[in-house]
């Protein structure tokens, strides 16, 4: 805020509210990310990490045209091969391709993990500002329904909601939702906690700023980086979540081609046919191992006083 | 102190009523009953006994009543009988956490200790081939999934090698790969945070002091730093500590071991409503009462820390 320059006085408070506003969100965000992208970029762990989410993202996108085969294609006379140069990881039992299967399920893994972030942000977002902001009830109530489901064992909610709603795709991704938005509620409000005793939010709210207008220009983009990690991370999680619903057999319905839903079909061939459940569980290892570690590179990144791990 | 800790217990009587609660109304939501036709895959049982059974188990009653009965039973140390095996609930948590019990603690008593030594190793020698081997490990060990790895797990040992049983219980065979699929996770975890709490700690100026007075090298990490490294990594070990004595769903379903979480998707799918309730409780109040445990052991290590309210 030292930079303003004396002729905004003379305009009204909130117009030169939003004049300084604008300038410093200018300076810091140039500043602040183009510091964070070359940090990323120093560290060769992240770019790895990042060249694999991509191409994880490639295969999901592209699916109909890298797969050789349909998901659900059955070919009964070429079942249970093993992988061979015209089947690289050998056919099931119902004669599906099983690397057109993997490539398929890359969709399902990555609209998982991008669809629950989402809606949590969109509901995790509000609640965790109203709380952080306001205080008073908001906050007490948040706070309980954090100490109910810190508690509630997570595992068994998510099977109650999905034996409630049925099994299927997107009952998976309400199940997930449901209880991933509170941790990014808690996150947003516990950044407001600090950032509202700073002393740019009072200078703001001494020129006449509202408080919608100090929560999007000035709180909300002090607290992204912390946010963004939370994310990032939230990914995996989400990935594993489904994999491991859909592992359950409550998860996503057949035929569709989830990596967990397929550990689930091959699990009862294991000791005839093993490589029909390697390859599905390798690449739940893989997709878990690129967005862990694009996390933490971005925390590092972001955040360069976080402690690396 | 014993305010706060009369506080906090009653905080938890509200956080376990409120998952009571919970868990009451969507286990009832879920559809079909425990003696309907198609939870029977045996022989359908005819509607007169049907009746009966609901009956018997007072399931005809309105849901709010059936919640405040369950509730007034559960504090006087009734939880009610199963309806699947027709046994006291009590009797089958007797039955079933002792088995829960042993792989966690067996498992936590190989997992912690690994995994200090790991991350002192590592934080000793910071940046060499050692410490890049172990951090490859543990971001492995972290982010498989335990069902990915016990799986791998049985292909390898049991399927390929055939060295080892795929599931059941018995000789200490069948503990192996179950123990080995679930340690693997929280002494990555517990490795990575010695780790950095170990690095945090050895910067500090009373390790320099230790060192300048010229204390012997062992006694500066072993008793100054390893010390005071352990505070931070009581929260981490709490939680740990918590879910490995609940016991895992996925290594117990995977390995057919007969404990607690196994019989979760059972109950569920039979709609063995009391096993459910008490299944769910017990496991808030083993997370909750950790956390307390957790945060008092905290204040009496570090005497810096103050108990309030929130």
């Amino acid at each position: 805020m030292a930079s303003s320059d004396p002729q905004a006085l003379s305009t009204s408070p909130s117009a030169d509210a939003r004049r300084l506003d604008t300038l410093g969100a200018g300076l810091r965000q140039r500043s602040l990310w183009s510091d964070a992208a070359r940090r990323f970029a120093r560290n060769k762990v992240s770019v790895v990490a990042l060249v694999l989410v991509l191409l994880l993202i490639g295969l999901a996108l592209f699916a109909p045209l890298l797969a050789s085969e349909g998901y659900d294609n059955q070919v009964y006379s070429q079942a249970w091969r093993f992988p061979s140069s015209e089947h690289i990881m050998g056919t099931d039992p119902f004669g599906r391709d099983v690397l057109s299967r993997i490539i398929w399920g890359a969709r399902i893994s990555m609209l998982v993990a991008l669809v629950v972030q989402v809606s949590a942000v969109l509901v995790g977002i509000p609640i965790g500002a109203i709380a952080g902001w306001y205080g008073g009830k908001p906050d007490y109530l948040l706070m309980r329904v954090v100490d109910v489901m810190s508690a509630f064992p997570t595992l068994l909610f998510a099977i109650l909601l999905l034996s409630i709603l049925g099994s299927g795709l997107v009952n998976v991704l309400i199940a997930m939702a449901v209880t991933r938005w509170i941790s990014i509620a808690r996150l947003v409000r516990g950044q407001f906690f600090s950032l509202r005793e700073k002393d740019f939010v009072a200078a703001s709210q001494a020129i006449g700023a509202g408080n919608g207008r100090i929560i999007r220009a000035h709180l909300l983009p002090n607290a992204l980086s912390p946010l963004i990690v939370n994310l990032t991370l939230g990914i995996p999680e989400a990935i594993v979540g489904e994999a491991g619903l859909s592992f359950l057999g409550i998860g996503v319905n057949a035929p569709m081609p989830s990596w967990g839903k397929m550990l689930n079909e091959y699990l009862p061939s294991l000791s005839t046919h093993w490589y029909l459940s390697v390859f599905p569980a390798l690449m739940i290892a893989l997709a878990m191992y690129a967005f862990t570690l694009l996390g933490d590179g971005l925390r590092d990144a972001l955040d360069p006083s976080a402690q690396p791990s | 102190m014993i305010a706060y800790v009369v506080q906090r217990l009653i905080g938890i009587v509200g956080v376990l009523l409120a998952v009571s609660v919970i868990t009451f109304f969507m286990m009832h939501a879920v559809p079909g009953g425990p003696f309907d036709a198609a939870q029977k895959q045996e022989i359908p049982v005819p509607e007169s006994v049907r009746q009966e059974f609901l009956r018997k188990y007072q399931l005809d009653r309105p849901l709010p009543v059936q919640y405040v009965s369950f509730l007034a039973s559960a504090l006087r140390g009734d939880f009610g009988r199963s309806f699947r095996v027709d046994e006291p609930v009590t009797e089958f948590i007797g039955r079933t956490w002792p088995v829960t019990l042993r792989l966690g603690l067996i498992t936590m008593a190989i997992a912690f200790p690994l995994g200090l030594i790991a991350g002192m190793l590592a934080a000793l020698r910071p940046n060499s081939w050692l410490d890049y081997l172990l951090s490859v490990a543990v971001v492995t060990n972290i982010v498989t999934p335990t069902f990915v790895v016990a799986i791998l797990l049985i292909v390898v040992f049991s399927v390929r090698l055939q060295w080892l049983p795929t599931g059941g219980i018995g000789t200490w065979k069948h503990w192996v790969m179950p123990i080995l699929a679930y340690s693997l996770a929280p002494t990555a975890v517990i490795a990575r945070y010695t780790r950095v709490a170990m690095l945090e700690v050895t910067n500090t100026d009373f390790i320099r002091t230790a060192r300048a007075k010229g204390l012997h090298e062992r006694t500066v990490i072993g008793r100054h730093a390893f010390k005071n490294a352990l505070i931070p990594l009581l929260t981490i070990m709490g939680p740990l500590a918590a879910t490995m004595v609940t016991g895992s769903f996925f290594i117990e379903t995977i390995f057919r071991i007969p404990g607690m979480g196994n019989q979760l998707t059972l109950a569920i799918y039979n709609r063995d409503y009391p096993v459910i309730m008490t299944l769910s409780l017990l496991w808030s109040t083993v997370i909750a009462l950790t956390y307390l445990a957790t945060d008092l052991l905290y204040a009496w290590i570090d005497p810096r820390v103050r108990l309030t309210g929130r």
